[in-house]
């Protein structure tokens, strides 16, 4: 008994040397976890940091618009505390099923697709759009978006696992994969004029294809013709200012080249966050300083928090949140390579693209290096479905790391 | 590695196919992909992270001087609060009120697409503030989304607030309303004190205007407050509390009961004459002054028409009052000229502001150290003291009044001209009896430069230095050694020819009675700041001593002989005389200029008890609406019945004996009787020698002037009226009093227009240039 406790450890010591040699990896070789503690730390870590940041953000609007300065606080903890029980319940739901029957994965894409027609009965305008249901009873809302998105990573994991490498490399496999995810992106964008949700649903897609392929070239050239697309929409919109009225889409490219020519409109909010970024300058203004989250900022708790941790932390705090993040993706990279079969694989790399897509976006948004599309900022933007369905993805990774921890130890 | 030992076993399949793939299996391709991926990811945020600090490199100075501009230092005033004026018991006779602003923010309300607190907020309002146009106030939010500042209403007190603030509290979707503080200036006293206190100007809790509040402006004005934002070294935004400082609560001298009653009696006089003779005002001006006699604090101050500070600008005082207009002068400045014509709510309503403004001004002011008028014989005390302190006359002197006196080219009367003279007059008669030529005799026995000297001793043609806004200059209104000629010298001598204010004559004549100490008259006593601590007091200020401890001594005896029986039946004062005391002073007919008018302004100046005297009162009823203007009796009988409530509620007891009528008078008016503390008793054992000035048919006054008997039916009750003025006539020519049988002090025969006269005397004319 002795001696088989002592290989245990062994191996999970393995696991943990020569990534991290902090108190987290102590923890969890001491602990004897199943699953990767250092992700699980590290999303905890976000987590917090996501809500100390909310309430920052949020607290001076909270208190103008509902009396409460910890308003929307509340509501990112209650989510939070939610998105953690799902988490550990997923953890532990075998997926196996997933991949075993064919059609269970059909099934799991029509769900994707039909949750969007939900906001036609159950939906609440806001923002001009439709993008969240009313939960009868519980009094909450809910983003179907989000769902869609868990349930297409889930969905083309499976499918492409059942595709095999050489069909998925082929024109015909790729091109399928990428007419469900377009279908469901148009959905998205047709039902809740969410096109960031669309688009990433679309890039996810693109992504574990790309992975899942045996070559390079159709991604290169896709690729290129991609840039060379949004390189044309940006030279039409330069030569053609008239014709971004009427568009919003085209408007926000517009006052993303030229903010200065919009500045009350459109652009108000990338400039006030560049301005915010220049007003924290290296260290910042201090924790809960923030000039610009004070009604200049348009709900700086949402997609433009990352300028209030600018502002207020300063460049060594965003790069520090930054490197975070690339820990974050850099766990379920070692889960990733650790997956004992193919569909696991796809599915951490799915939830990898899922979050690196929004990390990138939002901070090239905040950034002002593309138009604001509108995607928040996993775990530190306010939003509850959010956080809620991204913990459940992290769960899913966790269940592929438990699982192929638990098969490494049989052997 | 052990992970990758793992990986290669578990996937048998693809490690088939590494043979079709070259050197590497269908994993370590989806795995290097992957990775790349994840390098790619590394690039992008590296770039990212070059970008921040691009930014803030090179528009971080740029950017942060936008923020900081963009930045509203809306620094919030939080406004002071005006100090409180109270009397001396405490009674607040004015004070401020926290009131509120109702400011909406139209951008709260518009918040959200839904404009959900839009509706909620616009009916709270409608359903608590009914004056409010709900539909005026949609539109406006809804066409003004960006608003954030709009007073939809002001000065709304507590009561009508709370309400909304109540709803409020219970009803989130209530937003977009917010309360600015301010101050209300208010006086729970009404229009009492109007004259002392001024007003303060406007909205603002500063800004004073007249009496007190002007006077005290720095005193009651504190300092506002401010919240606000500013940046530190760090240029981190910081915002302070700065608390605003109150203004000091300023304690008077004046007591509320003594004003009330003194108000009291100057409303009744003028609600009894009102339209008598003539149209308009019971008197052109009416004025009252109580006065501390040993400390020279004023008890009570007041003038008619009063207003109410509150709402200084309501035209109804002005109704009755003489129509003042604006006239420009030969020297080419703009007077304010008192016409022949009474304002009446017809001329008020043709009236242009501007001459509104000017009957408001004068309205606005205190008359009692604002108005100049020639004093008339409550002058001739003055007179007399200066001649006994100066040595000119020891009071031993008798005098011979034959009814006039020439003097240089002018024949200058007496009032008893037409009934030959007074004969025989003491110096105590001089006063008592209030004759001109002795006064006269008197004055020349003093001199001219000693006149002038005394008159600036007694501070006539000086301020005072009351503490009150507006008191009027006089040093143009009155001689100096150079310019006192025997006839101004006369002249003065009995209170003509000279101009002075209430202030003045009162004061000068406290110094005169106290024993010699001219007290500084001020009605501020001291002054406390918000928490009630003691800022500064203010004690009585002796300037100096005008007459000698002796001097004031006999003045004293004169006075009361004025009133008391000591004095004879030709006192001129015995109407003064409150029931159950004994008081001293001196009557004033003083003539106004132009001469023959037979305008006339009456007053009464005295001191009570007249053997300890605590207080002096000055009453003047300017050209009163009598036919017979020249009746000093009125200004007595004001005095007196301002007197009879004003001395037991001061606690002074009675001391002389009351006649059975006077006890029934009391009785009748519901007046204090304390004979009883003071004798045990209050009926009069000696009633009969108590004279009734209720008994308007004066018989002894006839029997002394022709030495008959009492018993004999007054003569000249046979005597014809003369329609022309109303008196009637003797044979000898002497007029009377057609109903009292009292002597008439015909004006016209005292002086005429031929006498000169100081030429910035007249009283009616307002000059700008001062």
């Amino acid at each position: 008994m002795a001696a088989n406790r002592n290989t245990k450890q062994n191996k999970t010591g393995e696991v943990i040397k020569g990534n991290f040699k902090n108190a987290a990896a102590n923890l969890s070789d001491y602990v004897e976890t199943d699953v990767d503690m250092n992700l699980v730390f590290i999303v905890l870590f976000l987590l917090g940091f996501g809500l100390l940041m909310v309430y920052s953000a949020s607290s001076y609007v909270a208190f103008r618009d509902f009396g409460n300065s910890a308003y929307f606080f509340k509501k990112q903890i209650t989510a939070d505390l939610l998105g953690i029980v799902a988490m550990i319940v997923t953890v532990f739901v075998p997926l196996k099923w997933v991949e075993k029957n064919k059609s269970t994965k059909y099934l799991i894409a029509a769900l994707a697709n039909v949750v969007l027609f939900l906001v036609i009965p159950f939906g609440i305008e806001s923002h001009g759009a439709r993008r969240w249901i009313q939960i009868p009873g519980i009094g909450g809302s809910l983003q179907p978006a989000e769902i869609t998105k868990l349930l297409m990573i889930v969905f083309l994991a499976a499918m492409i696992n059942s595709m095999g490498n050489a069909y998925i490399s082929s024109w015909k496999g790729f091109l399928f994969c990428m007419a469900m995810a377009s279908f469901s992106s148009f959905l998205l964008y047709a039902l809740t004029d969410n096109l960031s949700s669309a688009l990433i649903v679309f890039m996810i897609a693109f992504v574990m294809c790309f992975v899942a392929s045996q070559d390079f070239k159709k991604y290169i050239l896709l690729v290129a013709l991609g840039l060379a697309a949004a390189a044309g929409v940006v030279a039409y919109v330069e030569s053609n200012s008239s014709a971004t009225e009427g568009s919003f889409r085209l408007t926000r490219v517009s006052s993303w080249l030229h903010p200065e020519n919009s500045a009350e409109t459109s652009a108000h909010q990338m400039l006030q966050g560049l301005y915010a970024i220049g007003n924290g300058g290296w260290f910042g203004r201090g924790l809960g300083q923030s000039v610009q989250k004070v009604s200049v900022l348009p709900e700086p708790q949402n997609d433009m928090i990352f300028a209030v941790i600018c502002e207020e932390l300063g460049i060594v705090g965003a790069i520090s949140l930054m490197i975070m993040f690339i820990l974050l993706i850099y766990r379920m990279l070692l889960i990733a390579k650790n997956a004992r079969d193919r569909f696991s694989f796809l599915l951490v790399s799915g939830v990898m693209a899922h979050f690196a897509i929004q990390i990138i976006l939002n901070i090239a948004v905040v950034t002002g290096s593309i138009p604001n599309t509108g995607v928040s900022l996993p775990f530190i933007s306010y939003g509850g479905s959010s956080a809620l369905f991204l913990l459940i993805e992290v769960g899913l990774v966790l269940n592929v790391d438990r699982a192929s921890r638990a098969e490494s130890r049989e052997r | 590695m052990a992970l990758k030992d793992r990986s290669s076993k578990k996937d048998k399949n693809e490690k088939k196919k590494k043979s079709t793939r070259g050197t590497y299996s269908a994993r370590q391709i989806r795995m290097g992909k992957l990775s790349a991926l994840f390098a790619a990811m590394l690039i992008l945020l590296t770039l990212l992270s070059v970008k921040l600090v691009k930014i803030v490199t090179e528009y971080g100075d740029e950017y942060q001087r936008i923020v900081l501009s963009n930045q509203r230092y809306d620094s919030v005033i939080i406004p002071f609060r005006r100090g409180d004026i109270v009397d001396c018991k405490g009674t607040i006779l004015a004070t401020s009120e926290k009131v509120y602003n109702l400011i909406v923010d139209a951008s709260v309300m518009m918040t959200y697409d839904d404009h959900r607190y839009l509706e909620p907020t616009l009916n709270a309002l409608s359903a608590c503030f009914p004056n409010i146009n709900i539909q005026e106030l949609r539109a406006f939010v809804v066409n003004n989304e960006s608003s954030h500042y709009r007073i939809l209403a002001k000065r709304l007190t507590y009561g009508e607030i709370s309400e909304f603030l109540n709803m409020q509290a219970n009803n989130s979707y209530i937003r977009g309303v917010t309360f600015e503080e301010e101050y209300r200036r208010i006086y729970p006293m009404g229009t009492l004190c109007s004259t002392i206190l001024g007003y303060t100007t406007g909205n603002t809790n500063s800004g004073g205007m007249y009496g007190l509040e002007e006077y005290y402006e720095s005193v009651l004005t504190g300092t506002d407050g401010r919240e606000y934002g500013y940046q530190n070294e760090d240029a981190t935004l910081e915002r302070t509390i700065k608390p605003a400082v109150d203004g000091y609560t300023i304690h008077t001298t004046i007591d509320a009961t003594i004003q009330r009653i003194v108000e009291d009696k100057l409303n009744e006089f003028n609600t009894t004459y009102t339209n008598n003779y003539r149209a308009g005002n019971g008197a052109e001006n009416l004025g009252c002054i109580i006065m501390d006699i040993n400390s020279g604090e004023i008890l009570a101050m007041a003038d008619f028409p009063g207003y109410n500070p509150a709402d200084y600008m309501n035209t109804d005082p002005l109704i009755g009052c003489k129509y003042y207009e604006a006239v420009t002068n030969a020297a080419g400045y703009i007077e304010y000229r008192k016409s022949q014509d009474v304002i009446t709510q017809e001329m008020l309503d043709e009236m242009t502001q501007d001459q509104i403004n000017v009957n408001l001004y004068n309205l606005w002011k205190n008359q009692c150290i604002s108005y100049t008028y020639e004093p008339g014989s409550t002058a001739k005390p003055f007179c007399v003291a200066a001649a006994l302190d100066s040595g000119a006359i020891t009071g031993d002197e008798v005098y011979t009044c034959n009814g006039a006196l020439q003097v240089a080219n002018y024949y200058i009367k007496c009032h008893t001209y037409e009934s030959g003279g007074d004969g025989v007059v003491t110096v105590q008669d001089s006063i008592a009896w209030s004759c001109n030529v002795a006064l006269m005799k008197i004055a020349q026995t003093l001199g001219a430069e000693n006149m002038c000297k005394y008159q600036r001793i007694f501070n006539l043609g000086l301020k005072t230095g009351i503490d009150l806004a507006g008191e009027a200059r006089t040093d143009t209104l009155v001689y100096n050694n150079q310019t006192m000629g025997p006839v101004d010298l006369a002249t003065n001598s009995f209170g003509q020819n000279f101009n002075a204010t209430m202030i003045q004559m009162i004061a000068g004549f406290s110094s005169l009675i106290n024993g010699g100490y001219y007290y500084e008259p001020h009605l501020v006593s001291q002054i406390t700041d918000s928490t009630g601590a003691v800022v500064q007091t203010i004690e009585p200020r002796v300037l100096r001593q005008t007459v000698s401890e002796s001097v004031s001594e006999r003045m004293r005896q004169y006075c009361r002989a004025t009133v008391m029986e000591e004095g004879g039946s030709r006192r001129s004062g015995r109407n003064a005389r409150p029931f159950g005391y004994a008081i001293g002073g001196k009557t004033g007919t003083a003539q106004t200029i132009p001469r023959e008018t037979g305008q006339i302004v009456i007053s009464f100046m005295g001191f009570a008890p007249a053997d300890d005297p605590q207080i002096a009162i000055y009453v003047v009823i300017d050209r009163p609406n009598f036919a017979k203007q020249d009746n000093v009796k009125y200004a007595c009988l004001l005095c007196r019945d301002i007197l009879q409530e004003v001395l037991p509620y001061m606690g002074i007891y009675m001391t002389e004996p009351l006649s059975d009528e006077e006890i029934r008078y009391l009785e009748e008016k519901q007046l204090e009787n304390t004979l009883k503390y003071t004798q045990g008793t209050g009926t009069s054992d000696n009633g009969s020698q108590t004279e009734d000035p209720y008994e308007q048919i004066e018989m002894t006054q006839i029997t002394d002037s022709t030495g008959e008997t009492a018993n004999v039916y007054p003569r000249w009750m046979s005597y014809p009226i003369d329609p022309a003025t109303g008196y009637r006539v003797g044979p000898d020519g002497t007029k009377y009093d057609a109903d009292t049988g009292e002597l008439a002090y015909g004006t016209s025969t005292i002086l005429d227009d031929s006498i000169p006269v100081n030429d910035n005397l007249d009283s009616d004319t307002i000059r700008t240039n001062n």
